[in-house]
């Protein structure tokens, strides 16, 4: 079982470096570079062109990249790329599976392709929790059901790393219920036979959705990298201050770490990351406020804050 | 982490098996053209064979089974022709074809190496191609002896190698040109208008050029023929190579 | 029980108050075991690691005993520990009620009658406990 194209195991199991993307003249991804540790769960969330489905195709090796590198199941992509495939599965936006097959024939189409990697029993499991209806054609079945089907079709050979883009996009609130179910439940099957757990990256834009399933998240905006942090330790450092001044339109000194500010009146809120105490002192401190509170965020209500913060932030000017 | 079936070579046939039968079912509209661009010469050799024995201008003094031998092999011709170009659609549908529809993403993630997929391709559509040729070329065959006075007599071979000159180009460029786009429709247009474009200027070539003037139909079908070639088989190879090189599926 | 990620208090906070609350109010006794890391997950749809790390915190707590084999069950000491907890997390409401109250720059009488009608105006308070 070794061929010169074995994928070394790794302990991150998606890895970027500097990758970037250009089309033409704009630069959809730039200078991209974090890692997912393996068995991890992460969520890429971006405002819309903000590069996300631009760097889940070069990971998963559908674009190359113009320079950096992707690794994925420690393989280099797109250039190893045939050695990844029987490591991954693909859940893409919309679903790319044949539309005159019904459940069973691309079904009976991925196993014969496969081999003896296809878990039937899983897919049976699967298919039966998800309360699939395996005879239709793909093109009658719902958006919901036709994109369980493609989940379905992505795990059957129980792949290391799960790779979904914006799986639930245009969902009703049930068929998104739904989604999720099916996401945990293929991500929980391995687990009474002590498999480790799969490492999943989805990108999505019901950050509720991303606040349940992630371990960790990962931010874009314009292509860049804004950060990547564990879900937990990014709201319990993130928090927002809410002071009140004592008259209208001050100046305002904003503390260090400060994301996004906004004045309305005499209220003035400033998002900041690495909550400290220090912080609601500085604010005491160098401006004249009748009273300070602080409040948790939601991941929403961070994310909101920190593209906003990007797009309030000065362009940087042309070298 | 290879295939753990004992011989690798079953599992290629495995897949080779799948991929042609997804291929052919993909292939079905320009299959049923075809069979409908036949169905219709048949109907046209029909129609002229009953005009001709029971029409009101019926002419009871001809040959009977020569007008009729020739208008089916000239049915069979058209026919051949008309399967030549529906060859484009082949090519167009081919990697546009699931290009437009992204199933060639979903094919991109499976196991299957680049070259199985073009293999799969060149099987099915090839396959097909040939059966409805073959058909068309057995009439010739069978109709040979019954046709001594006719020139189609004499330059079977030439057919043949403007036949399948033409699918080769017909087919070939709208896989060239497939290649960057995701329309079937423009593939095989431009497959089309490139390949009658070529035919064409040979055609005007030899019918201009006064030394050659009364060239008999072999010389001017061997033209043809490789014109077509000339056309056809580098746009297949380019295409091809760029295929198998390139990263998006 | 449902968690609810538009509330800012953490996913393995809100689960960690839910289980305590559900063992106070006596939905799980003592020796009970409650629905595995997979189960619970998947009734809330979130991370199994969450989870997992919330039932650690209320093992470590006191609140579960991990039985082996079996998975998570209620500790005999749980309702009562679950009572204390409950009972911080209702003192806690309150604080975040004067809390608001202050920032309206109401007076305790004003917040007192507050909590009056409120008590009378809730659907699950009895004759007894209505002024």
């Amino acid at each position: 079982m070794s061929s010169s194209n074995e994928p070394k195991s790794a302990a991150t199991a998606i890895e970027f470096s500097h990758l970037s993307r250009r089309f033409g003249k704009s630069l959809v991804v730039d200078d991209l570079t974090f890692s997912i540790p393996a068995g991890t769960t992460c969520g890429f969330i971006g405002l819309n062109g903000a590069g996300k489905t631009t760097t889940i195709r070069m990971l998963v090796g559908l674009l190359a990249p113009s320079s950096g590198r992707t690794m994925l199941a420690g393989c280099e992509m797109p250039r190893q790329r045939d050695a990844a495939k029987r490591l991954i599965g693909y859940v893409p936006d919309r679903p790319t599976v044949y539309k005159w097959m019904t459940g069973s024939q691309a079904i009976a189409f991925c196993k014969s392709i496969y081999g003896s990697q296809w878990n039937d029993a899983l897919v049976a499991s699967v298919a039966k929790s998800l309360r699939l209806d395996l005879d239709k054609q793909v093109k009658h079945l719902s958006k919901g059901s036709a994109a369980k089907l493609s989940l379905l079709l992505a795990i059957g050979h129980d792949p290391r790393v799960l790779i979904l883009d914006e799986p639930t996009s245009g969902f009703d609130v049930l068929a998104r219920d739904e989604f999720l179910e099916g996401l945990l439940l293929v991500n929980t099957a391995g687990e009474a036979q002590d498999r480790p757990p799969r490492t999943v990256l989805f990108s999505s834009h019901a950050l509720g959705d991303v606040q349940r399933l992630a371990d960790s998240v990962a931010i874009l905006h314009k292509g860049k990298l804004v950060l990547h942090e564990p879900v937990e330790q990014l709201l319990s450092q993130t928090k927002r201050i809410r002071a009140v001044m004592n008259e209208s339109a001050p100046q305002t000194v904003a503390p260090p770490g400060t994301v996004h500010e906004s004045r309305l009146g005499k209220e003035w809120t400033v998002t900041v990351r690495s909550f400290s105490a220090d912080q609601v002192d500085f604010i005491r401190g160098k401006n004249s406020v009748a009273q300070v509170d602080v409040q948790d965020l939601t991941l929403d209500e961070v994310f909101r804050d920190y593209v906003r913060g990007e797009l309030d932030a000065p362009e940087p000017v042309p070298v | 982490m290879t295939d753990s079936i004992p011989s690798p070579i079953l599992a290629n046939v495995r897949i080779m098996r799948a991929l042609i039968a997804k291929d052919w079912r993909l292939f079905r509209l320009p299959i049923i053209g075809l069979l409908v661009a036949g169905v219709g010469c048949l109907l046209y050799t029909g129609a002229f064979f009953y005009f001709y024995n029971f029409g009101p201008n019926r002419r009871e003094h001809w040959d009977n089974s020569a007008i009729l031998v020739s208008v089916i092999q000239n049915a069979a011709h058209s026919a051949g022709f008309l399967t030549a170009l529906l060859a484009s659609t082949f090519g167009g549908v081919a990697i546009a074809g699931e290009r437009a529809e992204r199933t060639a993403d979903f094919t991109a993630l499976l196991p299957v190496t680049r070259r199985q997929v073009i293999m799969s391709k060149f099987v099915s559509a090839g396959s097909v191609l040939m059966v409805f040729t073959l058909f068309y070329a057995l009439i010739f065959i069978f109709t040979f002896n019954f046709s001594e006075h006719l020139f189609i007599r004499n330059y079977p071979v030439a057919i043949w190698e403007w036949q399948i000159g033409c699918v080769i180009s017909f087919f070939g460029v709208a896989w060239l040109v497939s290649a960057f786009t995701t329309s079937a429709a423009i593939s095989a247009c431009v497959s089309i208008a490139t390949t009658m474009g070529a035919l064409a200027w040979m055609s005007v070539y030899m019918e201009t050029d006064r030394a050659n003037r009364y060239v008999d139909v072999g010389h001017r079908d061997g033209n043809l023929a490789m014109v077509a070639f000339t056309v056809g088989l580098p746009c297949l190879v380019a295409g091809t190579i760029y295929y198998l090189r390139r990263t998006a599926p | 029980m449902k968690i609810d990620p538009d509330n800012p208090v953490p996913i393995f906070q809100q689960i960690v108050e839910r289980l305590t609350e559900a063992v106070a109010a006596g939905l799980y006794s003592p020796g009970e075991l409650i629905p595995s890391v997979r189960q619970q997950a998947l009734n809330l749809l979130v991370n199994p690691n969450t989870v997992q790390r919330a039932y650690e915190h209320l093992e470590r707590e006191g609140l579960l005993v991990s039985r082996r084999g079996s998975g998570m069950a209620v500790s005999d000491g749980a309702p009562e520990l679950a009572a204390t907890r409950s009972i911080a997390g209702v003192r806690g409401a309150f604080v975040q009620g004067i809390q608001a109250g202050k920032a309206a720059k109401l007076s305790r009488t004003t917040i007192d009658g507050l909590y009056r009608k409120a008590w009378n105006g809730h659907p699950q308070a009895d004759s007894e406990e209505r002024t």
